[in-house]
């Protein structure tokens, strides 16, 4: 059988005989959805080719392609394309086979020396492409907006087509050892991902504004304040001498690096800040100054954020968005922006014990989905384990949940001993102790991270239950292994919730990690919580066989803004700062009248 | 060839197909909340309109794959060291309930024990003693060798040995922990209370166990560097 032939035979088993490449040009502002300017489209079979230009896509009144189940649409990251789908009002296709999709999981983990972008996936299969200085001058001119002169018209349909030529040489070096049903099932999520985009997240834009205008004020009187207690930053410097010299005077073990220089990246402040909870303001000053650019957060002409939510880009198949164009990116506090149009609410639905769920019901470990199923893992892993007496509760007992917790939190994340003394703030003896009784308490659960580990080590990968692939290189971290399938299963459930939610007419704003951030008119919020909390479920019960994770939800009605308590300290003295601030304009002002 | 949405409603929640959710227009009354906006500015507008679309006809059942790895790569583990050990004092054990324990000769040395033949049990009455070596397992599933002061001929046995052993009598079946008590002079034992699993033992049988623990400690000669020392040679 010829490849082509194959091809369609593989198709076919699917009851697939259209298989069309498709790419649209667009005009993509910051913040808001794209807008379409043309379209090439080619059946792969016939070699039917259509190219329309952006009057002629508005008149279309629908895809001028087949996207039933008989077809497939083949696009390379396709949340743009069905993001001008949506934009011209046009229908979703059935059945999509992303390319970018399968290409990141064909290659999770190996080196991609080009990247992943349609060009890296060109090189990396030795194909022939249209120069980058070129693409990106086409960009610059659809970016450039209208009117384009024919030549230009021309140009860009060329362009457009380039990419759709493109396509049609990679199919046929995906295709082969292309796993079909489920490559369909990441292509679902594809349209779930341009139907997000188009929502964004609604925030304030006046407040916005204010922040805008301010910040370079703000970032310095923000310096004075929270330095106050601290005494480590010398201008907008932060020193690290001074810094070693403040955790020496309040009694503070720092973690050091090999070369003996404290550990001051993002991570080891969060973990400090959770031990020393004195540290937390420092901590959310560094990530606010240094992750925050406040001129690049992507808010459209309505007040929504929006940005490309970057699916299938980590290793564990997570979304990995810009940290600066994403309101829910680092710097914690700025989540306060958000607040729903007026009428109308938001709600925060996360799994409870998302990773603990998923470990215990992939182990298959009797004690631990027992655990799960009490309703509080960590309390019961205490009692399991013999630490907290049966009928203890949060209140009765919340030191020893805190300290089993953190426990069950360093096993997923492969922790050892050391990390977790610091963790926990106590001896390696008891950080040792602690994860013994895990191992003890849960040896099935043992048995099946050694086996997946076993698994990954002797095959060189490591999948989830719909074949997101990772590839073992040399050097691989065994930690990093052992907490794949809890990450990487997590993010399939995510993938599938926001499925099922979006096709279920639900409104979801973004996924956030392990949530789905939905907005309803006040009045109908509940009854879209408990959709989303049904949608989560049955995404939890289909990746887990049967087994069901939890979920809760946190509803914010307009006026009221979302908050994460991490951040609050720190949006409270942004606000007396700003307020601070336009006083004193105000009496400035007062004075020169 | 624009085709609308054309599969099969199945009752499977893969392919389910729910009468989509639609935003009611209905009037809205302002809610009161206690945290309310900083600025009385206009906040977002409402998300744009979409159509949810048609789903994939997939079955997920049937697609899902195996996350259960035991198996699918052939690993065992292989038992290549055990020691000749009392329990550690913070570690709960069980020994084995049926597998008798092995009767050998012992001489320790620097803490380390080795195994004589009777032969050269003959030579040193006074440093050779007899012990029984009991298969003993961990709560992280390690296994090891408990040698046991197997009692005189006449039935004379101190504390040490009778607690001991009484120790060993009541982790045939439940998971507890020796600690020795110097003022009391015997060891003490404490039985875990709760549901806690059983031991997974290893297939070996007692002699292979033996054969690993002994490896490199079994004195069958009287020129062995051990017994030198003990006669002052070197």
């Amino acid at each position: 059988m010829s490849l082509m032939a194959g091809i369609r035979a593989d198709f076919m088993a699917l009851g697939i005989s259209k298989v069309w490449m498709a790419d649209f040009e667009f005009r993509s502002k910051a913040g808001e959805p794209p807008e379409p300017i043309c379209l090439v489209a080619t059946e792969w079979n016939s070699g039917t080719t259509i190219r329309l230009w952006e009057d002629e896509l508005w008149r279309e009144g629908g895809p001028p392609y087949d996207i039933d189940a008989g077809s497939v649409m083949v696009p390379y990251y396709g949340s743009a394309e069905f993001g001008c789908h949506l934009a011209l009002g046009w229908p979703l296709p059935v059945n999509v086979l992303d390319l970018f999709a399968e290409f990141r999981t064909r290659t999770n983990g190996l080196p991609t020396p080009n990247g992943a972008s349609l060009l890296g996936a060109l090189a990396y299969f030795g194909l022939p492409a249209i120069g980058s200085e070129r693409k990106e001058a086409m960009r610059a001119l659809a970016l450039r907006g209208g009117p384009w002169t024919d030549e230009e018209r021309a140009a860009l349909l060329a362009y457009c087509e380039t990419d759709v030529i493109a396509l049609a040489q990679l199919l046929p070096h995906m295709m082969e050892g292309l796993d079909l049903p489920r490559a369909l099932h990441r292509g679902r999520y594809m349209k779930a991902v341009a139907r997000m985009e188009r929502t964004g997240v609604p925030v304030n834009m006046g407040d916005l504004k204010r922040l805008r205008s301010r910040w370079g004020a703000i970032g310095e009187r923000l310096i004075q304040e929270v330095d106050q207690g601290f005494g480590v930053f010398e201008g907008r410097t932060f020193k690290r001498e001074h810094w070693r010299q403040w955790t020496r005077v309040h009694g503070i073990a720092w973690p050091e690096l090999a070369s003996g220089a404290q550990a001051l990246d993002a991570d080891t402040f969060r973990d400090m800040a959770r031990i020393h909870p004195e540290v937390g303001e420092m901590k959310e000053l560094r990530a606010s100054l240094s992750q925050m650019r406040l001129a690049d957060l992507a808010v459209g002409s309505d007040g929504r954020n929006r940005t490309m939510l970057s699916a299938f880009r980590s290793k564990t198949g997570r979304n990995q968005p810009s940290t600066t164009e994403f309101i829910f990116g680092p710097a914690v506090f700025l989540r306060g922006l958000i607040q729903a149009p007026t009428g109308r609410a938001l709600a925060y639905v996360d799994w409870c014990q998302q990773e603990f769920g998923i470990a215990a019901a992939l182990s298959g470990d009797p004690a631990m989905m027992a655990a799960y199923n009490s309703g509080d893992p960590y309390l019961a892993f205490a009692t399991q384990a013999g630490a907290a007496p049966i009928g203890a509760t949060k209140e009765t007992h919340a030191l020893v949940r805190e300290l089993f917790k953190t426990c069950a939190l360093a096993v997923q994340y492969g922790m050892g001993y050391e990390t977790l003394a610091v963790r926990i703030g106590q001896s390696v003896a008891h950080a040792r102790h602690l994860l013994d009784l895990h191992r003890q308490t849960y040896p099935r659960f043992w048995e099946w991270s050694d086996s997946a580990l076993d698994f990954a080590m002797l095959t060189g990968a490591l999948h989830t239950v719909f074949g997101w692939e990772i590839h073992v290189a040399d050097g691989a971290n065994p930690r990093s292994l052992r907490n794949y399938s809890m990450q990487a299963n997590g993010a399939e459930m995510l993938r599938l919730a926001c499925c099922f939610a979006t096709e279920r007419g639900i409104t979801v704003c973004a996924p956030v990690h392990d949530a789905l951030l939905v907005e309803a008119p006040i009045e109908q919020i509940g009854e879209v919580v408990a959709a989303t909390q049904k949608a989560m479920a049955d995404a939890s019960r289909v990746v887990l066989g049967g087994f069901e994770l939890r979920s809760e939800a946190k509803i914010f009605a307009h006026p009221e803004r979302f908050t994460d308590p991490r951040g609050k300290g720190m949006w409270a003295k942004v606000w007396q700062v700003i307020e601070e601030l336009e006083r004193a304009e105000e009496a400035a002002k007062t004075r020169v009248c | 060839m624009k085709s609308e949405k054309a599969h099969h409603a199945n009752e499977d929640i893969n392919n389910e197909q729910e009468t989509p959710m639609k935003e009611r227009t209905t009037a809205t009354t302002q809610p009161t909340s206690p945290t309310t906006s900083t600025s009385p500015t206009p906040a977002a507008a409402p998300p744009p309109p979409i159509t949810p679309p048609a789903e994939a006809n997939l079955d997920l059942d049937r697609i899902r794959l195996p996350q259960l790895f035991t198996g699918q790569v052939l690993v065992r583990k292989l038992i290549t060291t055990i020691s000749i050990q009392k329990p550690k004092r913070n570690d709960y054990i069980q020994v084995h309930p049926t597998i008798e324990p092995m009767p050998v000769w012992t001489l320790v040395d620097e803490q380390e024990t080795f195994v004589v033949t009777g032969e050269i049990a003959v030579n040193f009455p006074n440093d050779v003693i007899a012990k029984e070596l009991v298969l003993t397992i961990t709560r992280l599933g390690n296994i090891f060798l408990w040698p046991l002061r197997i009692p005189e001929e006449d039935g004379r046995i101190n504390n040490w040995h009778a607690s001991a052993r009484e120790a060993r009598s009541r982790a045939k079946n439940a998971w507890v922990r020796v600690v020795s008590n110097m003022a009391l002079g015997a060891y003490e034992v404490y039985e875990a209370a709760g549901v806690i699993p059983d031991p997974v033992w290893p297939t070996l049988s007692m002699d292979e166990i033996v054969r690993i623990a002994v490896k490199g400690r079994v004195i069958d000669s009287l020129d062995h560097p051990v017994l030198r020392k003990l006669r002052g040679e070197i």
